[in-house]
């Protein structure tokens, strides 16, 4: 038994649910399950119409417990945490007196005069921003836009808070990276805004690294964001467990919202919270709603964002428990941001008839009142509008350009109307004149969207992009959209989510931009493969890309120099064969065709998601070579990257080659380049 | 035009074969609540496909092919619900959201178990196929769908992948130490 038979065997002993076991209590019976399968084949012809909501088909129940991952998680996450003692759901009094506030909040999005987003859509600062796991929010400032998340914290397993700013919105510098306030113990950020002494940051924390860590809400303050003071731990304000989860600027004062976490026996309890400062320092927990058990919940519960309009009017949005305990969207809304009323929770508006829930996930405020998005079920998105922040309407999204996108992740107002980020694989922009009506306007690339700013300069959309080993931060940066005009060609629709390896950048850049985004030639080869050989790259047709983007002797490391041979290599691995053709096949030093086998994968190349190797032997009999592949980006349907031929035997020792190679559907694999010769041969 | 006699035969044997081995492997995968609805789904769909179903021992991994499909259609709608609107996310990206709230018997499979976890779903899939289902590398390609080379190129890539992250443990030890977990300690 070999080493990966061992593991394998290893790892087959963890399994709970063996061949050689019972089925577990919870299963169906037989005659429970072929019941269940004979309903669902004579339920395919039926046609569901409800006229006052959007029509939707049942989804099945399993799909929809994607929030029970997610209530796992809260509640995994929360029980990593000290448990706390019990307690039930502290009231709080509301202040006899009230603080005027100190700061002035910008009342409308100030000029951006520094920034000087890209006129088509680009990822910028990724280089900055490895390894950072994802952003959270993004706001824009009077110096730019800054952007706030945190990272895994791997040395000690302990999160690191994150803060990146950028000027013009194209160039990111991180921000006090070594600061204690945002390394000491957990530090977890997921709101920011302007205001007290210059920004205020939310989120949750540990003091230090003491164990067990029992994360509470925390606020940081700073005057430009290079370094940043905590607040101090207070249970009587901040709670014991608890978390922020967003703030907000207002007339009023500074607004944060998230909730306590607390557990009476074994219940676990979340009680929706809002906390109120003037000055950004000193904050009071203004009002609590009623705690509920969430420990069943199958999507995200309290607070998860907030707004306020010019008026004074704060909203939040979240989810919460209706009448009956069923978890709906939630929205609660303020005219002072002390006191705050829920929005009929009974509402059909906010219910789903999943089996999952609803997510409210983000809120904004603009000219046309308030949007919130989210998702029914992690299936389908959910939108709703108010011209006031108290009467909602539900979107119907029946018919309109989401196609597989399952939530909308962030929203702001653009104009007189809206601009939304989602992102069901692919980054994707939408906008809407009216907040109920909406148009697909551009696709980005794979990843995740967390934050969306709308600026007079354009438009930025904070996340994350999937990585080779792990996400990592992204920004987005690309002209504005009229919501009253929208592009009458958005491109292609989002592809599917990517589940291995690191997405390509956007198709359609120019060499100096992939320059620009800090390429190396390996990856723009790979690139220019991937997007199938666009000639714009590639203007003298001889099959390197971008040769003046690139010093020569970069480029002859991977394409070899003067004494090459073109090649074009055709391998189907259904049939384990390959086919050459080329000059490097006319003369002689590579065979027409043989079989492919696979060898093994080693250790690929920095910026490389893989490297295999597999045994080409040809079929004259002239020996055999060992042919590497790099693979550098991952596609739904295609992989790409660069090639080189490791070692060979008989007639192809010391034969080198390289180049592109471009797989598709893990079928076929097109390999192109050159081989050169060993020295004195050619 | 398929005798539909034949086909029910066809679809009821598979089932009465096939029926464990496919809870166990949504159960593997998914909520408890959530399992039973996954394994139904699968025999729906192959009533509806009972013409492509091999006849033979490849049934099983065409059954897998339809179980992967159906699970990771519920992956996507939960991975991009806890990808960043799960504020109180602290598990790694691609954390497998299975109820293992298994009993791990003893430390060493926890190790092994945690270096799982720790891995793209895509790697753990195709060990879980490996491991858990026990499928050849054949089996492994039907229920990937994808040629034989791939799934053979893919499992080493999973099995490498495994190995480097149970590295940090001594997994072979009963006496490995246990990562602190992200945010505290459980």
């Amino acid at each position: 038994m070999n080493d990966d038979q061992l593991l394998l065997e290893h790892l087959a002993v963890t399994d709970e649910f063996a061949p050689d076991t019972p089925l577990p209590a919870e299963a169906w019976t037989r005659d429970a399950a072929l019941a269940e399968i004979e309903r669902r084949v004579g339920m395919q012809t039926e046609e569901r119409i409800r006229p006052r909501l959007p029509e939707r088909t049942r989804s099945r129940g399993w799909l929809v417990a994607a929030a029970a991952f997610v209530a796992v998680l809260i509640v995994g996450t929360v029980m990593l945490f000290w448990p706390g003692p019990d307690r039930g759901p502290v009231v709080v009094d509301t202040p006899t007196t009230t603080v005027p506030p100190t700061t002035t909040p910008p009342t409308t999005a100030p000029p951006q005069s520094s920034l000087n987003l890209p006129d088509t859509w680009q990822r910028v600062g990724s280089q900055t921003m490895t390894p950072v796991v994802g952003l959270f929010d993004m706001i824009a400032t009077r110096s730019g836009l800054v952007a706030v998340g945190f990272d895994p914290g791997e040395e000690d397993f302990r999160q690191n808070g994150v803060i990146f700013s950028s000027a013009d919105g194209v160039e990111w510098t991180r921000l006090a990276e070594d600061d204690p306030a945002l390394n000491l113990g957990a530090v977890l950020v997921y709101g920011v805004t302007e205001g007290g002494p210059g920004l205020v940051a939310v989120g949750m924390g540990c003091e230090d690294d003491a164990e067990p860590c029992a994360p509470h809400a925390t606020v940081w303050t700073s005057v430009d964001g290079t370094s940043w003071d905590r607040s101090a731990a207070a249970p009587e304000v901040f709670g014991e467990l608890s978390a922020l989860l967003d703030v907000v600027n207002t007339e009023h004062g500074l607004i944060g919202a998230g909730g306590f976490y607390t557990t009476v026996g074994e219940t676990e309890l979340i009680q929706p919270t809002v906390w109120f400062s003037s000055d950004g320092i000193e904050w009071e927990r203004v009002w609590q709603g009623e705690a509920y058990d969430y420990s069943s919940a199958t999507t995200l519960t309290g607070f998860q964002s907030l707004a306020a309009d010019a008026d004074g009017r704060v909203v939040g949005v979240g989810t919460a428990v209706n009448d009956e305990g069923e978890f709906v969207g939630a929205i609660w809304t303020s005219t002072n941001g002390r006191n705050w009323d829920r929005i009929d929770p009974n509402s059909e508006a906010f219910t789903s008839d999943t089996d999952s829930g609803i997510s409210i996930i983000d809120v904004a405020a603009g000219p046309g009142g308030f949007v919130a998005v989210g998702s029914d079920g992690g299936a389908e998105v959910a939108i709703w509008h108010s011209p006031d922040g108290v009467a909602w309407t539900r979107a119907d999204t029946t018919d309109q350009p989401f196609e597989n996108i399952g939530a909308l992740d962030a929203v702001d107002a653009i104009g007189t109307g809206w601009i939304a980020a989602g992102a069901g694989g692919t980054v994707t922009l939408w906008t809407s004149p009216d907040g109920l009506t909406w148009d697909r306007v551009h696709s980005i690339e794979p990843g995740y969207a967390a934050a969306i700013v709308a600026t007079d300069r354009g438009i930025a959309v904070a996340g994350a992009v999937a990585g080779a080993d792990d996400n990592h931060a992204a920004v987005w940066a690309g002209p504005a959209f009229d919501p009253a005009a929208p592009p009458t060609d958005p491109g292609p629709a989002p592809e599917q989510v990517q589940e291995d390896g690191a997405p390509a950048p956007i198709e359609g850049l120019s060499c100096e931009e992939l320059a620009d985004i800090g390429l190396g030639y390996a990856e723009t080869l790979s690139y220019w493969v991937f997007y199938e050989r666009p000639s714009e790259l590639d203007p003298d047709g001889n099959g390197a890309p971008c040769e003046a983007f690139f010093p020569s002797e970069m480029i002859e490391e991977i394409v070899g120099g003067a004494d090459k041979l073109a090649v074009e290599i055709l391998v189907d691995y259904t049939s384990g064969t390959f086919t050459a053709a080329g000059p490097a096949v006319d003369d002689g030093f590579l065979c027409p065709g043989g079989s492919v086998e696979f060898v093994d994968n080693t250790e690929p190349p920095p910026a490389a998601s893989w490297r295999w190797e597999d045994l080409y032997t040809c079929d004259d009999g002239g020996g055999s070579f060992v042919l590497g592949a790099n693979e550098f980006y991952t596609g739904a349907q295609h992989l790409a990257g660069v090639w080189d031929i490791a070692s060979g035997t008989d007639g192809y020792v010391g034969l080198t080659g390289g180049g592109g190679f471009a797989v598709h559907a893990e079928v076929t694999n097109v390999i192109i380049g050159w081989v050169w010769p060993p020295a004195g041969e050619n | 035009m398929p005798d539909p006699a034949a086909s029910e035969a066809r679809f009821r044997k598979a089932f009465d074969e096939h029926f464990d081995a496919i809870t166990r492997y949504c159960f593997r995968r998914l909520p408890a609540n959530q399992a039973n609805d996954a394994a139904a789904n699968v025999f729906t769909v192959a009533w509806k496909k009972i013409d492509q179903m091999p006849e033979d021992e490849r049934a099983l991994p065409w059954l897998y092919g339809i179980a992967r499909y159906e699970v990771s259609t519920f992956r996507r709608s939960l991975r991009r619900a806890a990808a960043l609107s799960s504020k109180l996310n602290s598990q790694p990206r691609y954390a497998d959201p299975d109820p293992e709230t298994v009993i791990v018997r003893n430390v060493e499979h926890a190790s092994v178990l945690q270096a799982l976890h720790s891995l793209k779903h895509a790697d753990q899939e195709v060990l879980r196929l490996r491991a858990y289902e026990g499928l050849s590398l054949d089996e492994l390609s039907t229920a990937l769908g994808c040629s034989r080379e791939a799934a053979k190129k893919r499992s080493a890539r999973a099995v490498k992948r495994l190995r480097k992250a149970a590295g940090q443990y001594d997994w072979s030890s009963p006496h490995a130490p246990r990562a602190i977990p992200k945010g505290g300690d459980a």
